[in-house]
């Protein structure tokens, strides 16, 4: 295989957001993924570019980690309770301390290869869910201290605007991609009410913030949000530009695209599962199954369902990335 | 009298873990019989728990909230039960495999199978595959139910299955499997006897196999 990583990239932001808002045909197969874990950064670094890794911190809670590209053990959330159980220790929380920390994305800024931008990314729902209150405390102070639940939202979600607020004016940010998980396989966790009232108005906001400035806003979420009108809240309510995060197991993302491509665009949808575990000849069978149906028209871009996490075999990456490739030397687009 | 039970449905449904208990003792005192007030008051307000979140018209805090007041109405009625020898609807031994952290998929099931009158023994998360072998030994469940988040865990399920059968225990059980990644294929694949997409689906799909366990038997 011809490995894409050695050839020159040649990014083009402004390709990418013309060819999501539907502007132009795509004259190649973009690729966006929200996240690569370290270890698939660390071996492309080191295997393919001849570059040291410099290590960042690890999560809390552990286990053997059974991917490919081990990590040794990892981290886990706990789900049972987080760190606001009561509006004491919500007064307490040191809010006024959280402060975002700009310089990552000030040096990303500075050294971009010429054509790409940063995206900034946050979460509001999943942090309130996983960290601040917890899985099941949220899912009890639903029932037993709405007004408690509605206040965490509330602080953590302005904390996320101002963030938003402090970076989107940036030249090199091009566009927000807000990271929230809303559901599961069969459903969102809580009920479009609870999330129209608590989530889809910071999101509405993160928006609006972004199109202000003339930049997109994308969403990745998680879950099943095809039920209840969810998903039609996201494009038609928040009004977001790019939806990311698909599993075929739900809704393969051709027929998101299918379904909805004329509304939003699609981002990624290469299914976990498959590309975990499917050889090269059924994968590759696969991803050009998606090209086929997604690229015609536009408004898509190539990635993963979800993020290059360490359990994917780096060379079935390379993999999707090399059909990128092959797609676009096939096609008749220049 | 039968009214006391629809309340008792009711109340349980609306997750009011003060009220139920009380109703509980209430239907007690005017005579029915452990038995009676926990298939006609608690599983029947917990089945339709069970439909309403299978249909999407409640959601994982409703059927949390519901478990609860579940759980505070058992806590009146499991030592009658247990006096009168008012036999569980089936004995279910359920973990999360071998390398997985993944906790509250497994933990909605176990609060609905017990809400539907199953005795559940949750063995945690990150089982490894003797751990589910030990557990069937020592409790002798009808069924064995197993969860796995990651693509990567999965085959976990394989590994305890294969377990199961080499500590010549597998034909004594019906294995069902669930979680994010898991499939219908997925679970023939590796030999499972059953798979439920959801936690509503997974006491369905109890009580089918069950139903076959009682046949067998």
């Amino acid at each position: 295989m011809k490995n894409p990583l050695l050839e020159r990239p040649a990014p083009d932001f402004a390709e990418l957001e013309r060819v999501l808002k539907g502007k132009q045909e795509p004259r190649r197969v973009h690729i966006v993924e929200l996240l690569i874990d370290e270890e698939v950064l660390q071996a492309i670094t080191a295997r393919y570019l001849g570059k040291p890794w410099i290590s960042w911190g690890k999560a809390q809670g552990r286990t053997e980690d059974t991917a490919e590209l081990s990590r040794g053990e990892r981290g886990w959330v706990a789900e049972s309770r987080g760190l606001i159980s009561s509006w004491e220790e919500f007064e307490g929380f040191p809010w006024e301390k959280i402060q975002p920390d700009f310089s990552p994305c000030e040096f990303v800024a500075r050294n971009l290869p010429e054509g790409m931008k940063v995206t900034v990314t946050a979460s509001l729902f999943e942090h309130v869910l996983e960290n601040l209150l917890g899985y099941e405390g949220l899912f009890f102070m639903l029932h037993d201290d709405r007004e408690l639940v509605a206040q965490v939202f509330a602080r953590w979600g302005q904390k996320v605007y101002d963030y938003y607020a402090s970076v989107i004016g940036m030249e090199q940010v091009g566009a927000i991609f807000h990271a929230d998980d809303l559901g599961f396989k069969t459903s969102t966790l809580l009920s479009p009410d609870d999330l129209r009232r608590l989530v889809f108005p910071w999101l509405k906001k993160y928006a609006a913030l972004a199109h202000e400035h003339g930049k997109m806003f994308w969403y990745h979420c998680c879950g099943n949000v095809y039920r209840n009108g969810v998903i039609d809240a996201l494009i038609e309510e928040v009004q977001i530009d790019a939806f990311h995060s698909f599993q075929d197991v739900i809704l393969p993302v051709t027929d998101f695209q299918a379904q909805y491509g004329d509304r939003v665009a699609t981002l990624g949808g290469v299914d976990m599962d498959k590309l975990a575990r499917m050889d090269e000849a059924d994968l590759r069978r696969y991803i050009r199954s998606i090209l086929e149906q997604c690229m015609p028209g536009g408004r898509f871009a190539l990635g993963s369902g979800n993020s290059v996490a360490n359990y994917i075999p780096l060379e079935n990456y390379l993999i999707l990335l090399d059909e990128s490739r092959r797609w676009q030397a096939s096609s008749k687009n220049p | 009298m039968s009214n006391v039970l629809n309340e008792l449905a009711d109340k349980l449904y609306a997750g009011d873990a003060k009220t139920v208990p009380v109703l509980v003792q209430r239907a007690l005192d005017k005579g029915l019989t452990p038995a009676e007030v926990l298939q006609g008051g608690l599983i029947t307000g917990m089945d339709r728990v069970g439909v309403d979140f299978r249909n999407g018209e409640l959601f994982v805090p409703e059927v949390l909230i519901a478990a609860r007041a579940m759980h505070a109405g058992m806590h009146v009625l499991r030592p009658l039960l247990v006096q009168s020898n008012v036999a569980s609807a089936g004995k279910v031994v359920l973990g999360t495999v071998a390398g997985d952290l993944h906790d509250i998929g497994k933990n909605l099931v176990g609060m609905m199978l017990e809400g539907s009158g199953f005795e559940t023994i949750d063995l945690g998360t990150d089982t490894p595959p003797n751990q589910f072998v030990d557990a069937v030994k020592t409790h002798q469940p009808h069924l064995v139910a197993m969860s796995a988040l990651l693509t990567t865990t999965m085959p976990g399920m394989r590994r305890t299955i294969d377990a199961l059968t080499e500590a010549g225990v597998r034909a004594k059980v019906k294995v069902m499997v669930g979680g994010a990644p898991v499939t219908e294929r997925f679970a023939q694949e590796i030999g499972a006897d059953g798979y439920a997409p959801d936690a509503a689906s997974a006491v369905e799909l109890a009580r089918a196999l069950m139903g076959k366990e009682h046949r067998r038997r």
